[in-house]
């Protein structure tokens, strides 16, 4: 113990978590930049380090990057990162009551709750935690990606048909490309770019990003509500006792998703947002600034973080993009991830896992200190911001794949965003559909090759029936609750 | 907004349509998996099924409004093509040739004219003077900086930078 506290508490240690954290909650506020962006481009500084320090700055920058994406989120409406997506939904409609240091204050309370809670875990239960979601294959999978599409109907507000067309099509545009399992190019129109499929971050920036800025051209010169400087940016007692059920819920949530291989921060803080929706004694209020709705989405996505590392220390097995860096990362400080890990460099793993709270102790004490940077964030004018934004934009979408078609791909998605808003079709879906899109048909064809197309796989085993049993009553039941209504306002107005 | 979401689910219609048709060309599955383009196909007709029930569903309900609430509805449709609303279409093309800019002019030139052309037209002097001239460049050297430097990323620098 007192040989991982020496390390931890080394200048060197402190100094690249600190600036992974700093580095990371930057490159999460600042939209089209991304956590695993952040990880991948500041990886090569990690090289000429030790293990520990190296690896606990690309933690830093995981953490804060997650924390980082509510930061815009909350703000200006525009999530920083995909993990940041459902944060909308709540924070920024807090900002516009003129409480966004509230907003940001329970956001960075649940990021640091839902990051020790996964922290814990992984320090308590990690090999058998990891065990478990390891004997999920291809029919469980599937299951767990059909239980976050049917959060599309929960999310589609009063629009379900038009939430659930956005769904679909966001289903169909994310079968563009080569079909992982056939290697058939589907839908490229000849395009050699399209035949990587579409790139996931820049639909992203173009949709809540690029779109929001044709819709605040609208009103330009009309200024939006002043947030008010917070003296105490903590949450209240009040504030507290509302979310710390909600963060633990969260948290646990995010932990478990991101244990699973493919499952990130994006999904989880969306399946974390609509489970405390669900649960709410007042669902309606969801969307208008609820504590809740910020505490949910963002406690589970920095959950994921501590789950995502589990399988790979453990198992060597990445829960995500992150960690499949990291992967790298490891074995160019010749640590080869596994149950070896364990025997052969425990001091550095415990390191790991002290330093990965500590960051999250820094995710708290930067978001908390920084907060009224932030809100000064607000109080700029618009019309400066905006041609600020657009140019943020396309430089983030562009260094992705350092592709110019990304830009492309930015800018229609930022057009076809503005004209589905003013149609009145909700955004996330189609966001949620895109990340789950291709994990839920690869893997429900997979379940088909296992059973020699027998769809029995999917009901005779426990965890993928029971998943599919609560998606499927998520998407019903709204559809049955919307039809009553519709029914009842017909008569209504035919009476 | 009757109009647009009309407009949007018979695009919707179309994009499903054509995607049904290039679907069914893809090769069939083997060893009881379906193919690559069974999914597709699933999804291109719950898109045009939805759609189809929105087309109806707002249709009845723009019907049952009042005239005024008819009305109100017209002009958000009409809003969309006004002169109020040049702005966006103004700012749309901006941002597309500034887009194309970047790969054929060069980032940097083409994100400085921009921004001071967009502050321009935005009326930024107006409210602050030296930022609208300042920050394009400001903000252009440190993204610059930041990426080429830092980041290690080749941006675009066409016949210009």
């Amino acid at each position: 113990m007192i040989t991982i506290l020496q390390n931890l508490f080394q200048p060197i240690v402190l100094l690249s978590t600190l600036a992974g954290v700093v580095m990371g909650i930057a490159f999460g506020a600042m939209p089209g930049l991304t956590s695993t962006m952040g990880v991948c481009l500041l990886m090569p500084l990690t090289f000429g380090m030790d293990a520990a320090p190296g690896m606990l700055m690309l933690i830093g920058i995981f953490c804060g990057a997650l924390y980082g994406g509510s930061i815009t989120a909350c703000l200006i409406n525009t999530p920083g990162t995909p993990s940041a997506a459902a944060t909308v939904l709540d924070g920024y409609p807090m900002t516009l009551k003129g409480e966004a240091g509230r907003a940001l204050g329970i956001s960075t309370v649940s990021s640091f709750g839902g990051g020790i809670i996964s922290g814990i875990v992984m320090i308590l239960i990690a090999q058998r935690l990891a065990m478990l979601s390891l004997s999920f294959s291809a029919p469980e999978t599937f299951s767990l990606a059909f239980f976050g599409l049917s959060i599309i109907a929960s999310i589609s507000g009063k629009n379900l048909v038009k939430g659930l067309m956005a769904g679909c099509m966001g289903i169909l545009l994310s079968m563009i490309g080569i079909d992982n399992i056939t290697a058939f190019s589907r839908f490229n129109f000849g395009s050699v770019f399209l035949m990587k499929g579409l790139s996931f971050i820049p639909v992203l920036v173009g949709l809540f990003a690029l779109s929001q800025c044709f819709i605040t051209c609208e009103e330009l010169y009309v200024e939006r509500p002043q947030a008010k400087k917070t003296r105490n940016p903590i949450p209240s007692k009040k504030d507290l006792r509302i979310i710390i059920p909600t963060i633990i819920r969260g948290g646990i949530t995010g932990t478990f998703i991101g244990i699973i291989p493919g499952a990130g921060g994006d999904i989880s803080a969306f399946i974390s947002y609509d489970m405390e929706r669900r649960f709410s004694k007042h669902p309606e209020l969801f969307g208008t600034g609820l504590p809740e709705g910020i505490a949910a989405p963002e406690s589970s996505n920095n959950g994921t973080t501590g789950g995502a590392l589990i399988p790979l220390l453990t198992l060597g097995i990445p829960g995500d993009a992150n960690t499949a860096i990291m992967l790298g990362a490891l074995q160019m400080h010749n640590m080869t991830p596994g149950p070896s890990l364990f025997l052969t460099r425990l001091t550095d793993v415990h390191t790991i896992f002290a330093g990965f709270m500590l960051a999250n102790v820094f995710v708290l004490t930067l978001g908390l200190l920084g907060q009224n940077m932030f809100v000064k964030i607000v109080s700029i004018p618009k019309r400066i911001l905006v041609p600020v934004i657009m140019v943020m934009c396309a430089i983030g979408s562009y260094s992705i794949n350092n592709n110019f078609y990304d830009v492309l791909v930015m800018f229609i998605a930022g057009v076809v965003g503005y004209f589905l808003t003013k149609g009145g079709f909700p955004l996330s879906p189609i966001v949620l559909a895109l990340i789950l899109g291709q994990m839920c048909e690869g893997n429900f064809r997979r379940s088909l090759v296992m059973s020699q197309g027998s769809y029995k796989i999917f009901f005779t085993r426990p965890i993928c029936a029971a998943f599919i049993l609560l998606g499927t009553a998520a998407i019903v039941w709204p559809l049955i609750k919307g039809i009553r209504g519709y029914i009842k306002r017909r008569k209504g107005i035919t009476a | 907004m009757k109009r647009i979401s009309d407009v949007i689910s018979i695009i919707f219609i179309a994009i499903a349509a054509t995607f049904f048709v290039m679907a069914g060309s893809f090769p069939e599955g083997s060893n009881g998996a379906t193919g690559p383009g069974w999914f597709p196909r699933i999804m291109c007709v719950i898109i045009i099924l939805l759609s189809v029930i929105n087309l109806v569903t707002t249709n009845i309900d723009f019907a049952a409004k009042s005239e005024e609430e008819k009305q109100k509805d017209r002009s958000i449709a009409l809003k969309l093509l006004s002169k109020d609303n040049m702005i966006v279409w103004v700012t749309i093309i901006a941002t597309l040739l500034y887009v194309l800019g970047i790969q054929y002019v060069g980032f940097v030139v083409s994100s400085i004219v921009y921004m001071l052309v967009m502050n321009l037209y935005y009326k930024v002097p107006e409210i602050n003077k030296p930022a609208a001239f300042i920050i394009p460049f400001a903000v252009t050297g440190v993204l610059y900086y930041v990426f080429t430097n830092l980041l290690h990323v080749v941006l675009p620098s066409g016949f210009l930078i």
